[in-house]
């Protein structure tokens, strides 16, 4: 990697090639944020539903993380 | 024969969405300002508040609220007296051509403590009326309601099939990664991939509940034959009632029945929720749940006596907590704009989706394993 940047390949390139030395993800590697997401958000669905109590204002955070995420990534995170 | 079953999911995927999307797009605009519905119409000033009493203020007999109402149409036919989950300082009584036509129906808000008529509001015009028929029907009644529940159905095939179809998209990925630097349909591609897998729950949960909803007058109809057609079964048959007793104690009654609930609505005989012989009293309880979950009381609107009352069967409880679920009203203004932004979400994961299908629909189309390998090259 350190070749490539040293010879001044643009950065376009670089990613290309990070991908194909990637390592192929497995099944639980794919789906372990997804999942957790998906729980988060079911919890917090569920439980502000059943609840009417700070229980309720805690598990709308499982609600607002899944949102926290995408900013993060979409907004804030480098790629 | 992994390529073979991917290639299926790809072609279900496709198809589902491409039906749906643009109506699942009229769903999430016409969506938004539903989600706001009671604060646009307080801002818009169309809604008269009840005055200020000293809390210890008696409530006024239902018969003269009932009859305040009635007096401004006189020959019109009460349907339901009604009010919000968390008002109890007004009532809403809604006066039709008959107890069961839906066109032109007038609504009259009166004090619940003075029985002074305070507004007509008009809940059957303007924008945001516009907005509700064509979120529920199109405009298209009980046909238009079915439709959008099979767009639906197809949404909730959509979402699994994208889900399938992550797996091989992602493999080379990390979790949360856009390629905003590469071609823009990349980034479009990941965009899409990224947010519609984190809002996923979400997403199942407000189409599978709307799809809920999208059925509810068949489950009424339903109830109607299963339940109430049993306790009403004694007067199958009579004479409809030459004289009403007082509604207050029709309502005491119901009360006395129920002395934890608080009354939710009441149907007024010949409606869908009772009998021609019957109030329909409609008791909640405090909870966010329960307060969702109507408990029937029928009293005899002859006599005020209870003639019966049942827990509700599990498809109408069904319905009626899918309802919160779907709208979003349970849980205060944070819960609201949590809605907001997932819904908007929701526009960019539909948006990018048809993009990516539009963009590459006169290009020679490579079949889904290449399509794979393509995405992992980049």
């Amino acid at each position: 990697m350190k070749l490539i940047s040293a010879l001044g390949l643009t950065q376009g390139f670089q990613s290309m090639v990070t991908h194909l030395f990637m390592q192929t993800k497995n099944f639980k590697q794919i789906f372990l944020w997804p999942i957790i997401l998906g729980l988060l958000t079911m919890i917090g669905l569920v439980v502000a539903l059943l609840k009417d109590d700070l229980l309720e204002n805690i598990s709308l955070l499982g609600l607002v993380i899944p949102i926290v995420v995408i900013t993060y990534f979409y907004c804030i995170k480098k790629q | 024969m992994y390529i073979k079953s991917i290639k299926t999911w790809a072609w279900v995927h496709k198809w589902s969405s491409l039906v749906s999307t643009l109506f699942m797009l009229l769903l999430c605009l016409t969506g938004l300002p539903l989600i706001f519905s009671h604060e646009i119409s307080h801002l818009l000033g169309n809604e008269v508040e009840a005055p200020d009493l000293p809390a210890t203020t008696k409530l006024a007999s239902m018969d003269s609220i009932l009859a305040n109402a009635k007096a401004l149409y006189p020959s019109r036919v009460v349907q339901f007296v009604f009010r919000d989950i968390d008002e109890d300082k007004t009532w809403t009584v809604s006066l039709g051509k008959t107890a069961t036509s839906e066109d032109d129906t007038k609504f009259v808000m009166l004090d619940s403590r003075t029985a002074k008529v305070l507004d007509e509001p008009k809940f059957n015009e303007g924008f945001m009326y516009v907005m509700f028929k064509l979120h529920v029907d199109l405009f298209a009644g009980f046909p238009g309601m079915l439709f959008l529940g099979l767009m639906g159905v197809l949404l909730i095939v959509a979402i699994i099939s994208g889900v399938v179809l992550y797996a091989p998209f992602m493999r080379r990925l990390a979790f949360g990664e856009i390629r905003k630097d590469r071609a823009p349909k990349l980034k479009r591609l990941d965009t899409h991939n990224f947010l519609g897998v984190v809002t996923l729950v979400w997403a199942l949960v407000v189409g599978l509940t709307g799809v809920i909803n999208a059925w509810s007058d068949l489950v009424i109809k339903y109830w109607q034959f299963d339940q109430m057609s049993s306790m009403i079964a004694p007067y199958k048959g009579l004479p409809p009632p030459t004289h009403y007793a007082s509604l207050q104690a029709s309502v005491d009654a119901a009360q006395a029945r129920e002395p934890d609930k608080r009354l939710g609505f009441i149907a007024f005989p010949g409606t869908d929720f009772s009998s021609p012989h019957h109030y329909g009293m409609f008791m909640r309880g405090d909870s966010p749940i329960t307060s969702r979950l109507f408990k029937p009381v029928l009293i005899d609107a002859e006599t005020a006596k209870l003639t019966d009352s049942r827990e509700l069967p599990w498809y109408l409880a069904t319905l009626l907590i899918s309802q919160p679920l779907h709208f979003g009203d349970y849980g205060g203004m944070t819960l609201k704009i949590i809605w907001l932004i997932l819904d908007l979400i929701t526009i960019v994961v539909l948006w990018t989706g048809l993009m990516l299908w539009w963009k590459k629909r006169k290009q020679h189309v490579p079949d889904i394993e290449t399509k794979i390998r393509l995405n992992e090259a980049y």
